[in-house]
């Protein structure tokens, strides 16, 4: 009892250093990690070598493994090449140039890391909006929305899906045939309901000529890289669709990915490797320890107790209250922490007898959809408000709250409707 | 060689509590590029270059953006000016910190400066700090490879 007292205070400390936002994230974790690790050795629940094997490494070598793709698309001029496209075809159309820079981001976001994507297309976006005279602010912000989004659809759009994935054993076509659809339905309402939002700035009138002599093909930098990153991409992307036939890991087919891109655009590889958010990888790694030490004290059993205890609900109830809760608290903290935290109780229940697979999707679209309710739900709303903190109009908390906190509204309302409907019928 | 013989002493100045709005005004008024920032004891206190103006309405994306040769119109950009506010900041909002020599330097010092830095123009101070002169590339630069003529060389290096 006493560890688990102990274990749930530390980690409740580590959330309120998190949200309290003056220790950098991965700072405050593995602080967190290392006095987990400290308590359970002194009180016998866990050890050093418990601690490191609760890391997931499948998650984090598929996480660096795309991180490589994307660092070696990040200095060929691909993704501005993207956003200037979406200028050129929207001849400056306000709404067409919403429609297509939010379908580029959440496209590109569910094969390809978001922060990446976003560092790149922003800057274009506001470039593009100062030329036409618009307001940058909706079009960054949805597409830091669509980004979050486009990441719920895939196994390896997002972390907490590869988290998730790595647990619960679903494979990339599990995602295509479960997550995808219902993605696809909520953007597309999501974009009616911002295009709403926004409709005042919408409707400015632009200087579209500039628009048209634009030459995106100018941008590219170096076209044989992206081919070739491309190529391997794609390829990748088929083998996590075999990935039963093939009879290996998405882990291992994202490390032979990243290894054959590197070899075959000659690429410099300490220079990739620079490029990496180890910052990130290390912070996922001590959310690991600090959840993996919860888990060993028994607080998670016992909290997994709680919820079987109430299993005289409906599963479909259940799953909703799953996916409201983890949505909210994605928004206070973050979806990550969340994700990681989840993933042990879901597993409790499962060794319970209980029939988890619908709890699963509900922590996808509940982690998923609640990253965009609040400034800090996902780094890439940060990452896109500290960009247009260099335009007249930047992104505040507040600006973001006020609009982010109805889109999850939205966005989760549409995604229970969907999943009950789901849970009645064909079932998850 | 020192750089005391090729100095410009007439150098036009801004004082540190004038507004961008006077800086606009000497710049019309002489074709210079930068303007240093004395106080009111003369000091050097920053330097004011046309280019720092200039960006007053130059838009952040810029910044952001690697290269801009893609584009072929910039648009509604073009007809960016300041604003009232912007014109009437105090030049100690818009100067950056002086890159300077000391009356004592050599010309060759001075070169080394203006190299390090990527500046055209390099006010001259006294030991005490205060403004006395400004030198330009042309100055430095010709001071220095008057000494690199063939003939100069020949009778540096006889064979």
């Amino acid at each position: 009892m006493t560890a688990i007292l102990v274990t749930s205070t530390i980690v409740l400390i580590t959330m309120i250093v998190l949200l309290w936002g003056k220790l950098h994230n991965t700072v405050a974790a593995v602080l967190g990690a290392l006095l987990m690790v400290v308590v359970g050795i002194r009180l016998g629940f866990f050890s050093e070598e418990q601690a490191f094997a609760t890391i997931d490494l499948f998650t984090i070598s598929l996480l660096i493994s795309m991180m490589i793709l994307v660092a070696l698309l990040e200095p060929t001029g691909f993704f501005q090449y993207l956003a200037l496209m979406a200028g050129r075809i929207s001849k400056g159309k306000p709404v067409v140039l919403l429609v297509l820079l939010s379908l580029i981001c959440s496209i590109v976001s569910m094969f390809l890391a978001n922060i990446t994507t976003i560092i790149l297309i922003a800057p274009v976006t506001i470039l593009i909006c100062e030329i036409l005279g618009l307001e940058s602010r909706p079009f960054l912000f949805s597409e830091a929305v669509f980004s979050n989004l486009g990441g719920v659809a895939t196994m390896i759009g997002d972390p907490p899906n590869i988290i998730i994935a790595s647990a619960s054993g679903f494979n990339f076509n599990d995602f295509l045939t479960h997550a995808l659809p219902i993605v696809v339905l909520v953007c597309i309402l999501s974009f009616f309901f911002i295009r709403h939002l926004f409709r005042k700035e919408l409707s400015t009138p632009v200087d579209s000529q500039a628009m048209v002599s634009v030459k995106p093909l100018e941008v590219i930098k170096d076209k044989r890289t992206i081919t070739k990153v491309l190529v391997v991409l794609m390829t990748a992307i088929i083998g996590f669709a075999l990935q039963s036939a093939l009879n290996v890991s998405p882990a291992f087919i994202a490390i032979v990915a990243a290894v054959v891109a590197v070899i075959w655009v000659s690429a410099d590889i300490k220079m990739t490797l620079k490029q990496i958010d180890w910052d990130v990888l290390i912070f996922f790694a001590a959310l690991f320890v600090l959840v993996g030490g919860l888990e060993a004290s028994g607080a998670l059993h016992e909290l997994a107790g709680f919820f079987l205890g109430i299993q005289n609900l409906p599963p479909v109830v259940f799953g909703l209250i799953l996916l409201w809760l983890v949505a909210i608290l994605s928004g206070i903290i973050d979806n990550i922490p969340i994700t990681i935290a989840m993933v042990p109780i879901i597993l409790e229940l499962d060794a319970a007898g209980m029939h988890v697979d619908p709890l699963w999707w509900a922590l996808v679209f509940g982690a998923g959809f609640g990253a965009n309710g609040t400034l800090i739900g996902a780094t890439t709303n940060i990452v896109i408000a500290s960009i247009s903190e260099k335009t007249d109009t930047p992104i505040t908390p507040r600006y973001w709250n006020k609009r982010g906190i109805p889109v999850t509204i939205v966005s989760c309302l549409v995604a229970s409707v969907l999943y009950t409907l789901v849970s009645l019928t064909i079932g998850w | 060689m020192k750089l005391k013989p090729y100095l410009k002493k007439m150098v036009i100045s801004i004082q540190d509590d004038q507004h961008v709005s006077d800086a606009i005004d000497l710049f019309l008024e002489n074709p210079i590029g930068m303007l240093p920032v004395v106080d009111k004891h003369s000091k050097l206190v920053g330097i004011v270059t046309l280019r720092d103006i200039l960006h007053l309405v130059m838009p952040p994306s810029f910044d952001l953006m690697e290269d801009l040769a893609f584009l072929h119109d910039l648009g509604a950009t073009e007809k960016a000016k300041p604003s009232l506010e912007e014109i009437n900041l105090p030049i100690n909002q818009v100067m950056s910190p002086p890159n300077s020599a000391e009356i004592d330097f050599t010309l060759f010092h001075a070169a080394a400066l203006m190299t390090r830095h990527d500046i055209h123009d390099l006010p001259v101070i006294d030991h005490e700090g205060k403004l006395i002169g400004l030198l330009s590339h042309v100055d430095v630069g010709r001071g220095i490879i008057t000494h690199w003529r063939p003939q100069a060389i020949h009778k540096n290096h006889p064979e």
